[in-house]
């Protein structure tokens, strides 16, 4: 049987011998784990050993579209990246739109797979059946922006480019792949692990077609979905601001990270939101492959010595680069942002270790020597500076290129309090010291502190900000639906933002495939997976279990000392409630480790195994 | 006097019943955010209010025959 919304190959590039084959997509492997994140989840664990190092030539990168990508429905661009990750030890992901998974589709790929590593820097280019890699050497140095668009000039617009910046080349170990000028893999340092494998860019072109089980049911649906949209009264109200339009609520809600995490509210937050992007900067909406409802802003600053055009900020950046260091200009945050993209930076955990620094300055932990300036919190200044020690591992940069929490052991003097990370990975745009599930969300997160796996903090103040009861089965509940998008190719936006009903991916589904698969069966694959990430981080990070599950003391033994949730704090035991409940929910044992029961429920019978003989 | 409240985004689910509009019956000079507390929503689930096209705030008080429409927060990739 030929499954529609599948390429039907799976391409592996061997970058130590340039060598590079094709394999046929399992139909096992297709019916137990969709696509996209699920294959990322399951190859990596089946073909990583646990010691191989994430910045040798043993680790992989796979990146994956999903079955519904590239195809005639709503906001269908989405591609996962994924390898072990240099910033935590564990499973890393992190999932782009733009059109470069749609590409891969179309040039008849459902993953690629980069395996060994150059002695050079060399970049890949794909076309359809023409593999090639080349030498990089032109661009190596140079910033994202200025290599896509060399490439693009010499391959030609229509290839669709990514590539990692000064930071990725440095091996930062949060450092990022950009696309498409403004559209990043941002988390877990996959861009870190394309510059130690000197892999500056990957350039795709596909002109084939996706094969689909139903043809005209899927144009029709896909019809359908695209009108269910715009009819959508939400519609209007969201494009103009995008995900900046958020940052209001999340201020009135005493959510806003503030000060490294010191406080959830920031007193400027007017002059960094939504409506100051939309009057101030911005120049056009930017949307990725079959958007209807664009949440890229493309903006413009205009000022002596910062002139540029960037795509965005977004909410994530002017959380952690605005109200985290105290920025309290738009045009301040995204120059900040155009620089960090140039670099090559994740500017979540970029804005994040910078405020840490800025904090360590303050305190006295780091000094003016060992920093090479003064720094000090809302000065633009600081930020770009550290931002570039950071990029080229210059000076306190060599420390804080490895993270909050290996920088955090090297500062010493009580900084691992207030280095805001879960499992070694930055921590996102939101204070959670009065949200549970939230809390909760960011500590159970797969790949660590992140934030869309289940952003469950609307259900914190639809329930009740003090109430811990059936916080653990919502987290769960986003758990499975959230990433299911990251499966299956989609952006969660629709949904998220304007209501866009789940029943219309799951009438879609089959059509697209042939698989007569329900929403709850999609689901329970959901949890597959988030099992074998979880088996996976067991399996690579000695000792691994319920301690790698907590938030730093901060959030546990600080109240919040300004703004709405002035006084809030979780304790400790509220955390341990929290996880129990998780835990048992989740068929896992006390320390956080999938039972084996859970495991052959899932299908993981293989996991199951793997994992009793470790214990043995 | 009525008043029409339109729900749009995820935080649907915390409408009593899970619809999407609701009419209500409600005293002349009460506030948005006092009439969705009367009724059980908190107000604090929503991150925009719009009527008649115009941005409002949850201290708008409506007029009679108002058409509400109060949107959910969106972020969180």
């Amino acid at each position: 049987m030929t499954i529609g919304g599948y390429a039907g190959k799976i391409l592996r590039v061997n970058l130590t011998d340039g060598s590079w084959s094709t394999e046929k997509t399992s139909e096992e492997l297709i019916r137990r784990f969709l696509g996209g994140r699920g294959f990322c989840a399951k190859m990596l664990y089946d073909e990583l050993e646990p010691d191989v190092d994430p910045l040798g030539p043993e680790n992989k990168v796979v990146i994956a579209p999903g079955p519904m990508t590239g195809l005639f429905l709503p906001s269908s661009g989405k591609v996962h990246m994924a390898s072990k990750s240099p910033a935590t030890g564990g499973y890393g992901d992190s999932n782009m739109g733009g059109h470069f998974g749609a590409e891969i589709k179309y040039a008849g790929y459902d993953a690629v797979v980069i395996e060994g590593a150059a002695k050079r820097p060399c970049y890949l280019v794909v076309e359809d059946d023409r593999v090639e890699l080349r030498d990089a050497s032109t661009w190596w140095g140079k910033g994202s922006f200025e290599t896509e668009k060399e490439l693009k000039q010499r391959l030609g617009e229509e290839f669709q480019i990514a590539t990692i910046g000064p930071a990725g080349e440095n091996v930062v170990r949060y450092a990022c792949i950009t696309h498409d000028f403004g559209r990043q893999a941002g988390r877990t340092g996959v861009g870190c692990v394309w510059g130690a494998k000197k892999l500056k860019a990957i350039a795709v072109r596909g002109t084939r077609s996706v094969p689909l089980a139903d043809v005209r049911g899927a144009l029709r649906k896909g019809r359908q979905m695209f009108e269910a949209c715009f009819s959508k009264p939400g519609f209007k109200e969201w494009t103009p601001y995008g995900t900046a339009g958020v940052t209001d609520w999340i201020n009135e809600i005493g959510a806003f990270p503030t000060k490294n995490f010191w406080t959830g509210y920031f007193e400027h937050y007017k002059n960094i939101n939504g409506q100051a992007l939309r009057e101030r900067i911005l120049v056009t909406d930017k949307g990725c492959f079959a958007c209807p409802t664009p949440c890229g802003k493309y903006s413009r600053v205009r000022e002596a010595q910062r002139c540029c055009y960037v795509e965005g900020p977004e909410y994530e950046t002017i959380a952690m680069v605005g109200g985290n260091c105290l920025l309290d200009r738009i045009e301040d945050i995204a120059y900040a942002n155009y620089l960090m993209d140039d670099l090559g930076i994740d500017t979540i955990s970029g804005g994040n270790v910078i405020a840490f620094a800025l904090e360590c300055f303050e305190k006295g932990l780091i000094t003016e020597e060992e920093a090479g300036r003064k720094l000090a919190f809302g000065d633009l200044d600081s930020v770009l500076y550290l931002a570039r020690k950071i990029a080229y591992r210059e000076g306190i940069g060599r420390i804080l290129a490895d993270g909050v929490k290996a920088a955090a052991e090297r500062i010493g003097g009580g900084s691992e309090r207030f280095a805001i990370h879960v499992k070694g990975l930055e921590w996102s745009g939101y204070e959670s010291r009065y949200a549970p599930a939230m809390m909760l969300a960011y500590m159970t997160a797969d790949i660590g502190a992140h934030h869309n796996r289940a952003w469950a903090i609307t259900h914190d103040v639809a329930v009740g900000r003090d109430a811990i009861e059936g916080k653990a089965a919502k987290v769960i509940e986003l758990q499975h639906i959230r990433p299911l998008f990251d499966t299956l190719g989609l952006c969660r936006l629709p949904w998220v933002e304007i209501g866009f009903e789940l029943e219309h991916y799951a009438e879609m589904f089959p059509l697209v495939t042939g698989l007569d698969y329900t929403w709850e069966d999609l689901l329970l694959i959901s949890e597959r997976i988030w099992n074998v990430v979880r088996c996976f981080n067991v399996r690579h990070i000695p000792g691994f279990g319920r301690s790698w599950d907590y938030p730093p003391a901060r959030f546990y033994e600080e109240p919040v000392p300004t703004g709405p949730a002035k006084g809030k704090l979780i304790s400790r035991e509220t955390l341990d409630r929290l996880l129990d409940d998780y835990y048992a929910l989740r068929g896992w044992d006390k320390n956080g480790i999938p039972t084996p029961d859970k495991l052959r429920q899932l299908g993981l019978e293989e996991l199951a195994a793997d994992l009793q003989r470790r214990k043995a | 006097m009525q008043v029409t409240l339109r729900f749009h985004g995820h935080a649907i689910e915390y409408v009593p019943g899970g619809q999407e509009t609701l009419t209500v019956d409600v005293p002349a000079g009460q506030t948005l955010r006092q009439i969705l507390t009367t009724i059980g929503i908190q107000p604090q689930l929503f991150a925009a209010v719009v009527v008649g096209g115009h941005r409002r705030d949850l201290e708008y008080v409506p007029e009679p025959g108002d058409e509400v429409m109060l949107l959910s927060p969106a972020a969180g990739g």
